[in-house]
Parts: C-alpha cells; structure tokens; sequence
C-alpha cells in the first residue's frame, strides 16, 4: 500500500470492502515507522499494543458496526492525555510521567474504534513553531532534511506527511496545527474556540488553546473535526458546533446555504486584508497566494479587498497573554504532585531545582515573561491592555464579517526555514504573524496546501471563518484542493 | 528592565537558573517587550464598549459523577500513585515549619 497517497477516506472504503484489514494497515504504519522515525525524529514513542489495537478494529469491522474511524491509523501529540500511558509535552519535568485519563478527544477516538500509533514530538509544553524546542531533540522535515517541520505540533505533521499514520491530532495556540501541516504539504485545522473539549488537554493558553486534526486532506479533516467536536461538561468553555448539524451562529444566508452541499460556498464573499500582507512576505509565498485567489475567483468566488487595521497587533496580544496563561498554567510543575522531583534539602530549593532542571529555555522564558506581565505595577501596562486591544480586534473581525463569509491569507510568511536559523526568539514568533490572529479572536481556520516553490518545499493557504463557521471553511477549502496535481498529497 | 529584575522573577517564578542565563534572558526580554510594547499605540479610547471581553462563567455542582472519575474505581489512590514522594495513601512533601 502506498500509505502516502492513501486518505482516511479511501482507507475507510478499503477497510469495509475488505481489501485490506485494520492490521494490514497498521503494519504497513510500522514498516513506515521503522524505516524512517530514527531519520526524522517524529515519535517519541511508538505504542507496544497497535497490532493488537488493529485486530479489535478487524473484529469491529466484521460485525458491520464500523465507523469512519474505525481501524484509522492515527498519531496523537505529546500533550494529549491517553489513560495509562506516558505522556511528557515533550518536557523533562513530565519524561516519566503516566496519563491517569483519556482525554475527551481520546476517549471519543476510542470509542470510534482508532488505532493509537504513538506520541509525537512537538515543542516542549507547545512553546515554539519549530519542533526545535523538544526536550527530545527536533523532528526533521521530509521534504528537507536540514529543514524544520513547523511547529509545534511538527511530529503530529511530519507523522502524517510519511506515511506513519492516515491522520494526527495537534493543538492550535498561534498556528501550531495550521503551520506545520503548511510546512509538510497538508491540511491543519483549528477549531472555533470551544468546538473541542481541551478535558485532558496540557494547558498552554486556557483562553486560546484548541485540539484539531492534521490530515492529507479536507475531507479527512472534515471526519477528524466531526468525531471530536462537541460540548463536554468537563471543559465548561465547550459548545457545540458541528459542521453536520443544524446551528444557529451564522447569519449570512450564504454561510447557511453551506451546509447544504459541496459546492455550496460558490457565491463566498472572500475578504483580503491587503494591509497585514505587505511586508516580510516571500515573494514565492505571495505569488502562490494571489494564484490560489484567482482559482477562487474562477470557481464562483468573489474576492474583494478588506481592512483590519488593528490584526496587526494580534501577535504583539499573544506575546502578553500566552506567557501570562502559561505562566499560570505551568505553576502546578512544582515536584511535589507529579512529574520529575530534583533533591534539594528545603521545599523552596526543591521547587527552584525542579524548574530550573526540568523545564527547558523557552518554557522558563515564557514563564518569566509571564510573572513579569502580570506583576504589581506593570499588571495594567501589559496584561489588561492586551485584554482590551484583543476585544477591539475581536470587535474588527466581526464587523468584517457582516460583509464577508471568509478572510483569505498565507498560512506562514515563508516555506519551511532551515533548523537553527531562528535564534532570536521575536523571529520565530513572526512565524505566527499570520495564524495567531484566528486564535486570539477565537475564529475556526483551515491551512489548505496549494503546490510548492521552486525548492520544493511545500506552500499553503489559509482561510479564516467567523465563530461556527466551520461548513463554510471545509467547502471552500475543497474547491483549493481540487486544483492539487494526484499524487501531490505529500 | 535590568539584572536584579530578572532575578526577582526568577525567585517569583520559582526557577533556578545560571547567572549566564539570566544575563541572556535580560537580552531576550529587551528584544521581546520591545515588540509586544507596540500595543501601547492601541487607541482604546473609540471603542470602550468592546474593552472588556464577552466572556461568561459556566458553573455547575461540586459533586463527584461517574464521567468525573472516567469509572476510575479509587481515583484517590490513583492521584496519589503518581506523584514523586509518597507514605501511607499520602502525598509526601518537605516540611515547611522548621
């Protein structure tokens, strides 16, 4: 089987037609696995048990109570808890560390009958857009080997793209699903605030984080989203939005119309926001978005020019409530509960020695960022302004939104960068600059794969939706795929 | 922002760290606020219904449900198995009063 062009869909299809069984399937991952996770870095642990999880999903399968998930090879990130399994945001303080739940995602796959492959490497605790930031080492891109993956759910992405699993979840704070699935040729999908239960989810920023699928295409995306979405009462800022049912948010006629069919988003109004896209874009970048507008424009699209003069400062936002989250979210790593414990003669020396050794440099970076934004005295300055400009940038997506279905921008500013090229820490994070702005007004968003540059290194677009306005992403990010080369997949 | 800024949070935060790092961390800072300091220009002033964010509490029972425990027979046992230290069905820690 060529796993690198087969999609959940077509697996789904085989499996019921018994083409080929759940274990077949599984073992062609592993073969995939053992040839080339040593090279790229992508799993931190590949589970003892997938055979053995294939042959429950083959059982399933024969008794005709198969879903469209059952017998799925998927890869989960670090930082998703699956109950009696190791589980370490790829962090030393959490290397030990054994889940003592499922996830609410997990437990929802679970029950849809998912082969779990392994854990996938990621940026420690999800702080970085590189995978460079892992305790474990980074994961190496498949398109260049001396590039990074993106980042941070860069081994979720590398994992999919060969061939080591159909699909992968990821968590989206800034673009950590969108941007790496952009780097490796896929699609990435983040949620609208709150589709997905976090419930078991390692926290970064509670009031932005989202799980979300990586996967070859929309379709499969589509399945991921569908089987993981939904309200949950352990995770109180959950609702329901569910690109299958009928839902109440969207009040333009056009969006509505969506759900009706595939074909459905002809007639979208696409809003670009010119402005945010004049500087520090690569020329090849912009070249293949404007060409990606014009297939737009061809399938019945129309494209008109917006202005969201205050997106602008969404990454400038981030960098002030994330930290300030985290800071907050990562206190509970103190030694004492659970995770890596350092020896030291007092409490407060244990807690020092604990941090300090177990939590890498960006990870103590954004704590300390975070303890200083939220600090007496300069509490105000950083922490409450940014709280207000991210309402008035809230407030600026919504009133655009009465004139536009959707807002159109590249995914990254550039393709894949080399490893090690980001030293200083404000030029990684303008990697974000285009996905943060989603995160920060809760708004779901789609990274589509639209070719590659003359290095062949994959190219992506991103479509943005207002609240709920999942349908109208899926379909229009469909009509981008169809003008794919077959056999581009990856 | 100088040195014994940094390590006043470093204290506050509760990490440990070189002196070489913290003077790199001082670097990192400089070139970080400096970016995020943008949002200052933000003129709140137009807008000040939208300041604050529409966010709402959802509250329910403190009561402990089957979906809670995930069917976890002793989730006390189960808390306590995990951490570092632990004596008789507890949780060990140094002591605090000396």
């Amino acid at each position: 089987m060529n796993l690198s062009e087969l999609t959940i869909k077509k697996a789904t299809i085989g499996l019921s037609e018994k083409k080929f069984s759940a274990r077949k399937l599984a073992e062609d991952c592993l073969k995939n696995i053992e040839e080339r996770n040593k090279e790229l870095n992508v799993f931190l642990e590949v589970f003892d048990d997938v055979l053995a999880q294939a042959d429950v999903a083959d059982k399933i399968i024969s008794s005709g109570e198969a879903n469209p998930l059952t017998g799925i090879p998927l890869a989960i990130k670090d930082n998703i808890l699956i109950k009696g399994r190791k589980c370490s945001s790829a962090s030393k303080i959490l290397e030990n560390y054994t889940a003592s739940y499922d996830a609410t995602v997990i437990k929802k796959l679970k029950d849809a009958g998912v082969i779990f492959m392994g854990r996938t490497n990621m940026d420690e605790f999800a702080m970085g857009s590189s995978t460079e930031s892992s305790a474990f080492g980074p994961t190496k891109n498949p398109f260049d080997l001396s590039r990074v993956p993106g980042g941070s759910s860069g081994g979720s992405a590398v994992a999919v793209a060969s061939g080591m699993a159909l699909g992968a979840l990821g968590s989206d704070t800034a673009g950590s699903i969108r941007q790496p699935a952009a780097f490796c040729g896929l699609v990435g999908m983040k949620p609208t605030y709150g589709a997905v239960s976090r419930y078991g989810l390692m926290a970064l920023g509670s009031s932005i984080d989202q799980i979300g699928p990586i996967t070859k295409t929309v379709e499969d995306a589509e399945i991921i989203f569908t089987a993981i979405a939904g309200a949950d009462s352990l995770d109180a800022t959950s609702v329901d939005v569910s690109p299958t049912e009928e839902f109440s948010w969207p009040s333009r006629p056009s969006l509505r119309s969506a759900r009706a069919g595939e074909n459905s988003s002809v007639g979208f109004t696409i809003g670009v926001p010119r402005d945010f896209l004049s500087e520090g874009v690569d020329p090849e970048v912009l070249k293949n978005f404007e060409e990606s507008l014009e297939k737009l424009r061809a399938a019945g699209c129309k494209i008109i020019d917006i202005s969201l003069p205050l997106v602008k400062y969404s990454l400038a936002v981030y960098y002030i409530l994330m930290p300030a989250e985290a800071s907050t979210n990562l206190a509970r790593y103190d030694g004492m509960r659970f995770g890596f414990s350092a020896e030291a003669p007092n409490l407060l020396e244990v807690y020092k020695k604990t941090r300090g050794e177990g939590f890498g440099r960006e990870v103590r970076r954004r704590i300390m960022l975070g303890t200083y934004v939220l600090s007496h005295g300069y509490y105000d300055a950083y922490y409450n302004k940014a709280t207000a400009v991210r309402g008035q940038i809230k407030h600026e997506f919504e009133k655009v939104f009465e004139k536009v279905d959707l807002i159109a921008t590249p995914t990254a500013p550039t393709p894949a960068f080399k490893l090690g090229e980001k030293i200083d820490p404000v030029s990684m994070y303008l990697s974000d600059i285009f996905t943060v702005p989603a995160n920060i007004a809760d708004l779901p968003a789609v990274s589509v794969p639209t070719g590659k540059n003359k290095d062949g290194l994959p190219l992506s677009f991103q479509l943005m939706a207002s609240i709920g306005g999942e349908s109208a992403l899926f379909s229009t990010a469909r009509i981008l795929e169809k003008y794919l080369p077959a056999g581009d997949l990856s | 922002m100088e040195l014994k800024d940094v390590e006043k949070l470093a204290e506050l935060a509760r990490i440990e760290m070189s002196s070489e790092e913290k003077a790199n961390m001082l670097k990192d800072f400089k070139s970080i606020l400096g970016y995020v300091d943008q949002i200052q220009s933000v003129d709140l002033s137009t807008n000040s219904s939208v300041e604050k964010l529409d966010k709402i509490n959802i509250f329910r029972e403190d009561v402990l449900s089957t979906s809670d425990s995930q069917e976890d027979k002793d989730p006390i046992n189960t808390f306590v198995s995990i951490a570092p230290q632990k004596q008789d069905g507890y949780i060990k820690v140094k002591k605090i009063l000396s």
